[in-house]
Formats: structure tokens, sequence, C-alpha cells
């Protein structure tokens, strides 16, 4: 290959040449075997460069176009048998076809989905009006194992709270501290216990008292009676005990919001 | 190249064949989806390559498999399709399509050695290409040397493929490429670029080309 030769025969094979040109460089061919044999290769060279970038820019098209239809999927239509790569043609099936939809549907579809919101709003609210107060405090009441200290003894409130049968809860804690009255006073009538001994059922007692009283908080909290809750928390509040602080906290927060 | 599906319509082979031939252009991108999807479903079982060289070597494949149809190295007639030397078709258009895949990717091993496996590097090293070629690739006809030329304009390298592309397919003057390749600070320096790669081209076809014969 001549690298003089390749100027003209690429001017020659792009038409970049005039007509006496293009006659004298076909008379140099006829002569000149090596030139007519790079005017072949270059030929070859130039014709798959051609369709090479064809094919390319048709295939970049496909693809392009491809991207533009991904929502339009199809299903395979041809499914491997499992050996080697033979493949069958799977039963043909019914091509996706959008779903009309006629105006009254529509106006149908949107009503039914602006009822099922306000339904569910319905009950969302309810549920958050009954539960809002205590929920908003139920960090600070720690309503768990520990704060239901009188362990078995209680497990009856419990079971009323957790069912929100506030008001039974209610009535059993009065009943409960009734009976916890008495015991106090038939421990004060008590001759045959010492003094220390006494004192410790005392302090029995008032553990017991202030757990319930602190579960009567609950309760009103949970019925959204804020000022009963107040006047129990400030009995707790207002003598030492377990709930001491934990009921002057609650009692501040709830005092603050109030106001 | 695209992973995803489209809606493209799936024909016979006879009819993709006869469709290709006649440069049906729906048809072609039908064949191109087909050959895609096929491609996408099982490359994995015959290759390990990340995605990149997957689509080059889709690209690569897709494109002899078209110039074969093109050039009747495959056809069709009273329905059957037949290939090399007018033998009828022993395989679905897919498998002689994933034949030819896995030659060029053995092509692209060869040429990036650190991705081969044990099995592929036997068989790019101990056998020689056209042993590999000639069954798939070559035939018989007129054309193996245009077949031999375009197989090496599909391996030159990058700035070569960038020089041929502006200056035949795009009619580019030289003082156009200049512009667009600034590399190059002279139209001498761009003509001896483009002279070699002409030269490399010439050289690698004629070495394949004397195997062939010898072989």
């Amino acid at each position: 290959m001549k690298i003089d030769y390749q100027d003209r025969i690429d001017e020659y094979l792009l038409n970049r040449m005039s007509g006496e040109e293009r006659t004298a460089f076909e008379q140099d061919v006829n002569h000149d075997e090596e030139l007519q044999n790079q005017l072949s290769f270059t030929k070859d060279v130039q014709q798959i460069v051609i369709r090479r970038n064809e094919m390319l820019a048709k295939m970049k098209q496909w693809e392009e176009e491809a991207m533009g239809e991904e929502d339009d999927i199809n299903v395979a239509e041809f499914r491997p048998t499992g050996s080697g790569y033979n493949y069958c043609p799977a039963p043909s099936r019914e091509e996706k076809r959008p779903i009309a939809h006629s105006s009254s549907r529509r106006v149908i579809y949107w009503l039914s989905g602006i009822a099922a919101v306000f339904v569910a709003g319905f009950f969302l609210f309810q549920n958050l009006y009954v539960t809002d107060t205590a929920d908003n405090y139920m960090s600070s009441m720690q309503m768990s194992e520990v704060t239901l200290r009188a362990g078995s003894d209680n497990s009856e409130l419990e079971l009323l709270l957790s069912q929100k049968k506030y008001e039974e809860a209610l009535h059993w804690i009065d009943d409960k501290c009734s009976m916890l009255k008495n015991d106090s006073v038939e421990l004060a009538q008590d001759l045959t216990k010492d003094d220390e001994q006494k004192e410790y059922d005392y302090m029995i007692i008032k553990d017991k008292q202030d757990n319930l009283k602190w579960l009567k908080a609950y309760a009103y909290l949970c019925m959204n009676q804020k000022d009963m809750a107040l006047k129990v928390l400030n009995e707790l509040r207002s003598t030492e005990g377990y709930y001491q602080m934990s009921a002057d906290s609650l009692y501040n927060q709830i005092k603050n919001e109030v106001e | 190249m695209a992973t995803y599906r489209i809606n493209t319509k799936n024909y016979s082979d006879v009819d993709y064949v006869v469709g290709v031939y006649h440069r049906v252009s729906h048809i072609e991108r039908a064949l191109h989806h087909h050959c895609e999807r096929y491609f996408n479903e099982n490359y994995r079982g015959m290759f390990f390559i990340g995605k990149e060289y997957k689509d080059e070597i889709f690209h690569e494949s897709f494109i002899k498999l078209w110039e074969n149809i093109r050039d009747r190295k495959i056809y069709a007639e009273d329905g059957l399709l037949y290939g090399k030397n007018g033998k009828s078709f022993t395989s679905t258009l897919t498998t002689y399509f994933m034949a030819i895949a896995r030659l060029k990717y053995l092509e692209w091993a060869r040429e990036h050695r650190k991705f081969l496996n044990t099995e592929d590097e036997d068989k790019v090293c101990k056998t020689m290409d056209l042993e590999l070629y000639k069954d798939i690739l070559y035939d018989e006809s007129d054309n193996r040397v245009l077949e031999i030329i375009a197989d090496c304009i599909s391996h030159m390298s990058e700035r070569c493929n960038q020089i041929l592309t502006m200056f035949y397919y795009e009619e580019k003057t030289l003082d156009d490429i200049m512009m667009e390749l600034p590399t190059f600070d002279s139209k001498n320096a761009l003509k001896t670029a483009k002279y070699k790669c002409m030269e490399t081209l010439r050289m690698s076809a004629k070495s394949i080309y004397q195997q062939y014969l010898n072989s």
C-alpha cells in the first residue's frame, strides 16, 4: 500500500474529483496493478464501514424506541424446553388491552374513594379522640408491670383497663381503696403487733393505695376527665411515696396544657 | 443495549430470514428484539461478562447475523432454511446467533485475557482462529475477503474506528475530522494515522486470508 495513492483513491471513492481527474485516475488504475489492488481494498473498507455504521445506527434507534415502549411490556411468547437451547412456542396469550372506563364508572370510583376516606377517617378520629388524653401521657404513666405493683391483686383491674371499661375500673378501685382503709383502721386497733410491725404494714397499705390512685388517675385521663385526674395526682404528689415524683411531673404537664 | 421487553411480534425463523433479506424494516427490528431477548436470557450460561462488554458482543454478533442473512449465507427456500454451502439449517436462528456470540466472546476474550476462564483460554490459545470461524463465519462464497475485512474492522482500535467512520461513513473532510479530534495537530498527522489504520487492517485481513487458504 502506498500512502501517495491513498489520497487519490479516497478522492475518487468520495466523488471529490472532477470529470477529467476521474478519467485520468481510471486510466492509471488500468495500468497499475498495485493501485488497482489498493483501490479494491479501500472500496471494500468503505463499503463495510458504511454498512456496519448503518446497522449500528439502526440498532441504536431500535433500542431508543424500546426505551420509549418500556411500559408496553409484552409477555414472553417463548419458553425453554429444558434441552439445550431449543425453544418451542408457548400457547398464545391474550394481548393486554386497556380497560375502558366510562365516565359514570369513573364517578362511582371517585365517590367510593371519597366515602372510604371518610369512613376510615371517622374510625381513626373517634379512636384518637377517646384515647387521645391517655396516649399523650402514656409515657409518663408507665403502665407496665412495674406500675401495676400490686401484682396479681390488680389483675382484674388491669383487665378492665385493657378493655377500656374505665367506669367499672373506677368502681373497682374505690372498693379496693375502701377495703384498704378498713385494713388501716383494723391495723391501728390491733394490739398484737408491735410498732415496728405496724409501721411496715402501714407502708404496704400506703403503697397499695398509691398504686390504686395512680391507676385511678390513668382511668380518669382515659375518660378525658382531667380535673379528676389532677385531683388524684395532687394527692399522690403531696405525700411521700413511690409515685410522688411521677405524679408531680404529670400533674404539672397536664396543668400547663390546661392553662 | 436495552434489557427490557417491547411489544414486537414474533415470526418464524423463515419469516425473519426472508424479511431481513428483503430489508423489511419492522422484521429487522423484530429479529433484533428476538435475538436480544434470547441473548439476555441465555448468555450467562455461555460466558461471564460485564454489561458494557455484553452489549458490545451482542451488537457485533447481531451485525454478523444480519450480514450473513443479507449476503445469503443463510437463506430460505420452499419454507426451509439453508446455511453453509446450501446445507439445510440444523438449528434455530437463535442457536445459530448464540454460536456467533460465542465466537465474538472468544475474540473479545483474546483481547482481554484476564477475563478468560481456563476452558476458554485453551480454546483461544490452542485453536487457530480460522478453525473456530470457518464453520460459522466463513464459507466458500466469493465474499470471504469482504467478511474477513469486516471482522477485522470490528476489532479495530477505537481511534481507527473513529477516523474511518468519520471519513468513509460520515464523509467528512480531513479538516472537519481535525476539528472533532483535536489531538491531531496537522492534516499530515491525521492522514498518516488514517493510512496506518488502513495498513494494519489490510495486513490483518491478509494474514487471516492466508490462513484460510492454507487450511
